[in-house]
């Protein structure tokens, strides 16, 4: 039976996928590259994902997921599941676990995975409606900071040189991973989808990072950026709360949570790209998935490959959302064109 | 005579009479135990008196009917509480409904009683059971559905409205007690093991009710009702997570009363089943997330303790569950005596004793009242139960295994269904129009404004 899923799961699973993990770390990131003028570089790039997403849309139908091109996704997604897993590893065990091995971290994130991805697909489709209250309340600690804000830090702008406008774009681009799972995602929504509910939700999207990296930048100076690498968890952790000493704590575990259902929505993607015949074996390819995803997680749950395997994710990203698709397409429609076919 | 005594395993109360019935002569039998003999009587006397006018259809009344003899409906018929009267010569039975029905009145039950509303409960009877429902519900689409089981005298009755009730979800439960072999029921919990979605689960997917009025407002909302002829038990379904929150109280009470306490249970779910493992978690990992003053009273509290937190809580509990279980058991009087004692006097002990601090017996106790808020008393069960688990996982790695727990149990719930329906609708799937449902009790209307003693200008209202 073809899955089905509303406008309003694809959405909610697309920002899950693109908020998961990089939301706590991508503005030290950005700062450290480009200065005070990360904000309005950002709110410059951001605008850019409704055109995408447009385009996306208009022509997903000319995204054929073939063989070659499903195993590239599939390496893809999985590579992006194994950097987020050695990330949580990493984290946790620095803010949370220090003498607990990382792989044992990992994998009780792994076995949750794995009865997440041997669920049914209804499942993994509706799981993030509970992260919604943990994003509500996490946005109101975040806020919490704003009697703190100085928000002179935010200028004066234009002062970075044209080669870290360079680096700051590329950097800009740790939010738009993921991006490329509405091709996928896509295919399950029935019927047409209107512009306005691309455009609404570009916007909350663009909203929650741009809020994301104005709150930290407002709250540390320009320099502290380059002593903290998670600026969220460090802003929480300093603030001061009658009810709790360390607000931080909680909120590791609600972007925890927020990371796991992140990872399930790429596993259930790669399933969905698997060939019909190994498709049916559910629980087996679920444990094939989660024990080739330890294996390779617990490769890059260190600072050098935690900063490497970012690096290379910001490449990737720019290959398998933007040139692949587009080429994908382009030569899908032209070739479709000449055999006399009606592109899409 | 003696084929149909063997028949009956000779059984005492098994009792075969030669008999005449206008000349006619039959054998009656019948379970002296189960019958009316004044009905039967009476029956009789009725039968012999339209034999002798001739009547048509002589046999056929509202409580006897006339059919071919047939072994199998003879055993069904007398096991059933029928007297039959059996014609040799012309191979007819006619069988006497005189069942003799032992029944207590229909009592408010004792585990569901409510504040306000109706205080009636079930009884051992399909019929008086219904009849209690079609005199709230006076309409015609109150339907009943019996089933026979095969072999068996068990008979499981689906009462459902047919304006209300899904078809499809109707055929589902049909299809599933056509598919039960033939087995005898005794329980509405054996049944339950047959038509559920998932038998392992620990999350019950049927709500089990003693009250007409929690039925009929169940079956006003779409639900189907399932019956067993011998219990007073009903179960209801499909349900969804947050039936089990629901009280008849809400539908009696006033809105924003009944809103605010409906709320009150479901914030109780979470504390009931997360509570003593965020204590443990706190007091074994993250000491540091309380504010300073409270980490200094709660330290000096357990700094005496020699057992971690954990052995704390699971003696807690462990003692909590055992005062349940005696209580239940013993007569009411002893039983509330035996819970004050338990309570109050073994608790204080144990902190005297240095086996458990002050703190800890506070979110005991608080998770222990949390979780006897649930109304219905199987999912109070499960959530018990769950704590054990959750508090293993928060002793072993804090806030980050309550999040694997609870991580687990929702994709569990996501994967629940009771008759295909799912579990936590409507909160997920997201329906708005039943979304308000779950957290408030919403007004069944919005009144008119009240019309003023005097409108402005002076002039009088009528």
């Amino acid at each position: 039976m073809k899955l089905h899923i509303t406008s309003l799961q694809l959405f909610l699973m697309l920002f899950i996928a693109m908020t998961g993990t990089v939301f706590v770390s991508f503005q030290s990131l950005m700062v450290n590259a480009v200065g005070r003028d990360a904000w309005w570089l950002f709110l410059a790039q951001g605008l850019l994902i409704l055109p995408h997403l447009w385009l996306f849309n208009r022509f997903y139908q000319d995204f054929k997921w073939s063989g070659p091109i499903a195993f590239l996704y599939g390496v893809y997604w999985f590579l992006v599941m194994a950097s987020f897993l050695g990330y949580i590893g990493y984290t946790l065990n620095v803010w949370a676990y220090p003498k607990t091995p990382a792989i044992v971290i990992m994998a009780l994130v792994v076995i949750v995975l794995f009865y997440m991805m041997s669920s049914r697909d209804e499942t993994t489709v509706n799981i993030g409606v509970i992260l919604i209250p943990m994003i509500l309340l996490f946005m109101l600690f975040v806020y919490m900071g704003i009697n703190h804000a100085v928000w002179t830090n935010l200028f004066p702008v234009g002062e970075a040189s044209l080669q870290e406008l360079q680096r700051g774009s590329i950097k800009a681009q740790l939010p738009f991973i993921g991006i490329e799972l509405f091709l996928l995602l896509r295919t399950f929504v029935p019927g047409k989808l209107s512009t306005w509910k691309l455009a609404v939700y570009s916007g909350i999207w663009l909203l929650f990072f741009l809020q994301m990296l104005i709150i930290p930048m407002v709250y540390f100076a320009l320099e502290e950026f380059k002593l903290i690498s998670e600026p969220i968890m460090y802003m929480l952790k300093s603030q001061d709360v009658a009810f709790m000493e360390r607000l931080d704590l909680l909120f590791v575990y609600i972007w925890l949570a927020w990371s796991f259902v992140a990872m399930g929505i790429y596993a259930f993607s790669v399933m969905r790209l698997l060939p019909e015949k190994i498709k049916k074996r559910r629980t087996r390819n679920a444990a094939v998935f989660c024990i080739l995803l330890l294996a390779v997680g617990s490769r890059l749950a260190t600072k050098e490959t935690v900063r490497l395997s970012g690096s290379l994710l910001l490449y990737a990203h720019l290959f398998f959302a933007v040139a692949l698709p587009f080429l994908v397409i382009m030569v899908n429609r032209v070739f479709g064109k000449k055999r006399g076919g009606k592109p899409a | 005579m003696q084929i149909i005594k063997n028949e009956f395993k000779n059984s005492a109360d098994f009792i075969v009479k030669e008999v005449e019935v206008a000349g006619v002569k039959a054998f009656l039998c019948f379970y002296s135990t189960m019958i009316d003999a004044e009905m039967v009587g009476r029956q009789l006397r009725l039968l012999e008196e339209r034999v002798e006018q001739g009547t048509n259809g002589w046999g056929s009344s509202a409580s006897t009917s006339v059919e071919a003899f047939h072994k199998e409906r003879l055993v069904a018929a007398i096991c059933e509480g029928s007297a039959v009267l059996i014609f040799s010569e012309s191979n007819l039975m006619l069988e006497i409904k005189a069942v003799k029905v032992t029944e207590r009145s229909p009592d408010e039950p004792v585990n569901e009683q409510v504040v306000r509303g109706a205080h009636l409960g079930f009884v051992e009877n399909f019929n008086t059971n219904v009849g209690l429902l079609r005199n709230k519900l006076k309409r015609p689409d109150l339907v009943v559905e019996s089933f026979q089981m095969e072999k068996t005298v068990s008979k499981i009755n689906i009462v459902y409205l047919a304006d209300q009730a899904a078809p499809e979800v109707v055929q589902e439960l049909r299809g599933r007690l056509e598919k039960i072999p033939y087995k005898e029921f005794y329980s509405t919990g054996q049944l339950e093991d047959y038509i559920e979605d998932r038998i392992l689960s620990p999350f019950p997917q049927f709500l089990t009710t003693e009250r007409p009025d929690r039925v009929t407002y169940n079956l006003l909302e779409g639900k189907i009702a399932v019956f067993t002829d011998s219990s007073p038990t009903v179960l209801l379904g499909p349900v969804n997570l947050f039936t089990f929150y629901e009280s008849p109280d809400d539908y009696t009470s006033r809105v924003l009363v009944g809103s605010f306490y409906r709320m009150v249970r479901l914030l109780a779910f979470f504390l009931a089943i997360l509570l003593p493992s965020f204590y443990i978690s706190v007091m074994s990992f993250h000491s540091e997330i309380l504010p300073v003053e409270l980490t200094n009273q709660v330290k000096a509290s357990v700094k005496d303790i020699p057992y971690p937190p954990v052995f704390e809580a699971l003696l807690l509990e462990l003692f909590i569950e055992l005062i349940r279980e005696a209580s239940i058991r013993l007569p009411q009087p002893i039983g509330q005596t035996v819970a004050i004692v338990g309570g109050i006097v073994i608790g204080d002990a144990i902190v005297s004793a240095g086996l458990a601090s002050n703190q800890m017996v506070i979110v005991v106790a608080m998770t222990a009242i949390a979780g006897f808020v649930v109304p219905s008393p199987e999912l109070n069960m499960v959530i018990r139960m769950l704590r054990f688990p959750f508090m293993v996982l928060a002793a072993t790695f804090g806030f980050f295994g309550m999040l694997i727990g609870t991580l687990i149990l929702f994709v569990h719930l996501l994967n629940l269904s009771s008759l295909k329906q799912p579990y936590l609708t409507p909160v997920i799937p997201f329906d708005p129009t039943r979304f308000r449902d779950v957290f408030f009790r919403i007004p069944y209307y919005r009144p008119d404004r009240q019309q003023p003693f005097f409108r402005l200008g002076g002039k009088k209202a009528k």
